[in-house]
C-alpha cells in the first residue's frame, strides 16, 4: 500500500522517539520554538533585539546560584533565573533613567557584568565546563517532565496576555503617542512585554542556552516580518517557522550526532536566508 | 463625489439640527461638498455620549461633563523643561464647534501647547479642564503630531491604523465588533481613503499618511481635534483637501486647534487666532490680530509683511529653507 519511501519517512520520524528523552526534547522543542517565536514578533518589531540577548545572558547568575543550591530541579532554576531577569531589567531602567548614559550602554554594562558574575560563580565548582556548556548551549536532552509543564503553564500564560491584550499592546508599540493620548497604562503594558520576554527566555533556556537564545527570538519572527503585512499573520508565520526550526533541528541534531540548540538555530538561519533571498517584497534590499 | 456617499438618508432623527449651523460662515464656498454627513458615525456618537452629558469610555470611566463650562479651558499653564520656560501662563478657553489656528514663530511653543493638551506632557503648573473637569482620564482629545515617530514599515494596514483610534472605545480585552470596523471605515470615506483601506501604510504618499491619522483621530470620537502644523509640506490641492475635511469636521461639532504659520490662512480660515511666542500674545478674530504691534511682539523683528490682493501675508524669517517655502506659498 505505502510506497517505499513514505515508509521510510516515516521510520525517519518515529524512530528517534522510541527513546522517552527524544519524545519529552521534542515537546519542548516545540512548545519554545512557539512562544519564542511568538514573542519574539515584539522583539524585532521594538527593536529589542539587543536586550533579548542581553537578558539571556544575564541570567547566568541567577541560574548558578540556583545550580550551586538545588543542582537541576526545575523550580529553583526557574525563579533563580528569573530574579536575574527582574534585577537586570530593573538595573537597566535606573541607569537609562538618570539620562546620563543611552540605553544600548545601560544594556551592554549590566549585561556583560551580570554574565561574568554567572561564570564567577559556576567557575567556582569543580567540574564546571560541563555545567557551563549546558547554561550555555543548552541541554535539550535533559528535558525532565517537569520542565515541560513549567513551559507549558508559561507558554499559555503568554499566549493569554498577548490574545487579550493584543489590540494595546499593538497601539504601545506602533504608536506611543498615540498611547498616551488615549491614556492607556503604558507603563503597565511595556512592562508585560518585557515580563513576557524574561519568562520566554527563562523556560526556553534549556533548549537552546543562553547564547543562542536571541536568535529564537528573533530570526523566525524576521522571516516573518518579510513576507506579509498585517501582524496577525507575522505572528502565525512566525510561530510556524519557530516551530519548524525546533523540529527539523532536533531531528538534524539526532541523525547528524551535532549539538541540538546549533541545530535549531541553524535551521532557523536557513530558512531566514531562504526567506530573504526569495521574499516577494525583498524590503532590505528595495529600501536601500 | 467621495463626501456624498452617504447621502441625506442617513441624517437621522438623533442628529441634532443646529449642529449644521454651528459650521463657520466661511465654510467654503463648495456649498454642495459641505453637505457631507458624519452619519453613522454620528449618529452614534450624539446617541451615545453627548447628549446624555457624559464621555463615556467603555473601559470603565464614567466622567461627567458640566455642559454649562467651555469645552476646553486653561487657567495660568506654565511648561517648564530644564531652566528654561516654554510656556508661560497660558490662559484661554475654547468652545465648542471653535477654530482655533494657533499661530508663532519656531520654538514659540506651539507643540508644547498641545502636547500638554494633549496629556503627553504634564504642565509644571496651572491646570487644564475639559468641560470643568481635569481630563485625568479622558479620552476625547484627539491629536495628530507634527512628526509622528512611526515605523512606516510596521506590519499594519491603514485600516488597523485607523480602528487603533477605537481601543479605548472597544474596551480592555474585547474585540473590534461590527460597529467599530463601521465607523473606522467611515472615518476613512471622510477623509476620502476607504479604497486605501488594506494598504500597508508604508506605500502610502505624504498626504494619504497624514489623512490616515485624520481618519484615526475622527474614529476616536474625539470632541477637540488637534493638528500640529498639518499643513506644512502638503502640496495647494492636498491643502485644499485638508479644509474641506475640516470643513467636514466642523459641520459635524467637532473642536479644532490648528498650528500654522500661515497667517493668512488662519484669518480666512478659523474662527479664531492664538498669537503665541512662550505667551499669548493675542488672541481674537483674524482682524483684531492682525496688527503689527502684535505680530512684532509674536514674531520679534523676523518677518515681513506682504500687502497683496490677498490680503496681509507675514513672511518669517526664522529658518531659511522654511522662508523660501512660505514666499512661494505667498505667490501661489
Amino acid at each position: 500500500m505505502h510506497s517505499p519511501s513514505i515508509v521510510s519517512l516515516l521510520t525517519f520520524i518515529t524512530a528517534p522517539l522510541k527513546y522517552g528523552f527524544m519524545v519529552r526534547s521534542l515537546i519542548a522543542a516545540v512548545i519554545v520554538g512557539i512562544i519564542c517565536s511568538l514573542v519574539g514578533t515584539y522583539v524585532v518589531l521594538k527593536g529589542l533585539a539587543f536586550m533579548g540577548d542581553a537578558l539571556a545572558h544575564s541570567l547566568l547568575p541567577g541560574l548558578a546560584v540556583a545550580y550551586l543550591i538545588g543542582g537541576t530541579a526545575t523550580m529553583p532554576l526557574f525563579w533563580g533565573s528569573l530574579i536575574a531577569g527582574l534585577l537586570t531589567a530593573a538595573g537597566i531602567g535606573m541607569i537609562t533613567r538618570g539620562g546620563q548614559l543611552k540605553e544600548d550602554t545601560a544594556i551592554g554594562i549590566i549585561f556583560a557584568g551580570m554574565f561574568a558574575l554567572g561564570i564567577a560563580i559556576i567557575s567556582s565548582v569543580r567540574n564546571y565546563s560541563v555545567d557551563l556548556t549546558h547554561f550555555l548551549f543548552g541541554n535539550i536532552l535533559g528535558v525532565t517532565r517537569a520542565d515541560i509543564i513549567l513551559s507549558l503553564v508559561i507558554g499559555l500564560a503568554v499566549v493569554l496576555l498577548i490574545l487579550l491584550f493584543y489590540k494595546e499592546l499593538l497601539v504601545v508599540i506602533f504608536d506611543p503617542i498615540l498611547a498616551r493620548t488615549l491614556r492607556l497604562p503604558i507603563m503597565v503594558f511595556q512592562f508585560m512585554l518585557l515580563f513576557m520576554i524574561a519568562l520566554v527566555i527563562v523556560v526556553s533556556l534549556q533548549v537552546v542556552g543562553v547564547a543562542l537564545m536571541v536568535a529564537m527570538l528573533i530570526t523566525p519572527a524576521a522571516t516573518a516580518y518579510m513576507l506579509t503585512n498585517r501582524l496577525h499573520w507575522m505572528m502565525l508565520l512566525s510561530v510556524l517557522f519557530g516551530v519548524a526550526s525546533s523540529s527539523v533541528g532536533l531531528y538534524a541534531s539526532y541523525y547528524l550526532n551535532i549539538a541540538s540548540g546549533a541545530a535549531i538555530v541553524l535551521v532557523c538561519t536557513l530558512i531566514f536566508i531562504f526567506v530573504f533571498i526569495f521574499s516577494p517584497k525583498r524590503k532590505l534590499l528595495i529600501k536601500v | 463625489m467621495p463626501y456624498q456617499r452617504n447621502g441625506q438618508s442617513e441624517h437621522s432623527g438623533k442628529r441634532e439640527p443646529g449642529l449644521k449651523q454651528s459650521g463657520p460662515e466661511h465654510a467654503r464656498s463648495g456649498g454642495s461638498r459641505s453637505e457631507l454627513s458624519l452619519s453613522k458615525e454620528s449618529r452614534l456618537r450624539h446617541a451615545g455620549s453627548k447628549h446624555s452629558g457624559f464621555a463615556v469610555s467603555r473601559g470603565g470611566h464614567f466622567w461627567k461633563h458640566d455642559l454649562s463650562r467651555p469645552l476646553l479651558e486653561l487657567k495660568d499653564v506654565t511648561v517648564v523643561f530644564g531652566e528654561e520656560e516654554v510656556l508661560k501662563d497660558i490662559s484661554f478657553s475654547v468652545e465648542k464647534g471653535e477654530r482655533l489656528a494657533v499661530v508663532g514663530p519656531n520654538g514659540a511653543g506651539k507643540s508644547t501647547l498641545f502636547r500638554t493638551i494633549a496629556g503627553t506632557l504634564t504642565p509644571t503648573s496651572g491646570e487644564i479642564a475639559i468641560y470643568g473637569r481635569k481630563p485625568g482620564s479622558h479620552i476625547c482629545i484627539a491629536y495628530m503630531p507634527q512628526v509622528n515617530m512611526i515605523d512606516w514599515d510596521f506590519p499594519v494596514t491603514v485600516l488597523d491604523v485607523v480602528m487603533m483610534g477605537r481601543i479605548r472605545k472597544i474596551g480592555f480585552v474585547k474585540r473590534p465588533g461590527r460597529k467599530d470596523r463601521e465607523i473606522a471605515y467611515h472615518s476613512l470615506e471622510l477623509v476620502n481613503m476607504e479604497e486605501l483601506a488594506g494598504k500597508q501604510i508604508g506605500m502610502l504618499s505624504g498626504g494619504q499618511r497624514q489623512r490616515v491619522f485624520l481618519a484615526r483621530a475622527i474614529a476616536q470620537d474625539a470632541e477637540i481635534l488637534m493638528m500640529d502644523e498639518p499643513f506644512t509640506g502638503l502640496d495647494v490641492t492636498s491643502q485644499r483637501d485638508l479644509y474641506r475635511i475640516m470643513d467636514n469636521l466642523t459641520i459635524n461639532g467637532i473642536t479644532l486647534l490648528v498650528s500654522t504659520h500661515d497667517l493668512n490662512a488662519a484669518k480666512e480660515y478659523f474662527t479664531r487666532i492664538m498669537l503665541l511666542n512662550r505667551r499669548i500674545v493675542k488672541m481674537g478674530t483674524g482682524e483684531e490680530v492682525m496688527n503689527p504691534e502684535y505680530l512684532i511682539e509674536t514674531f520679534g523683528g523676523h518677518f515681513t509683511v506682504v500687502e497683496s490682493e490677498k490680503g496681509t501675508t507675514v513672511i518669517e524669517d526664522s529658518c531659511c529653507s522654511h522662508k523660501e517655502e512660505r514666499v512661494g506659498k505667498s505667490h501661489a
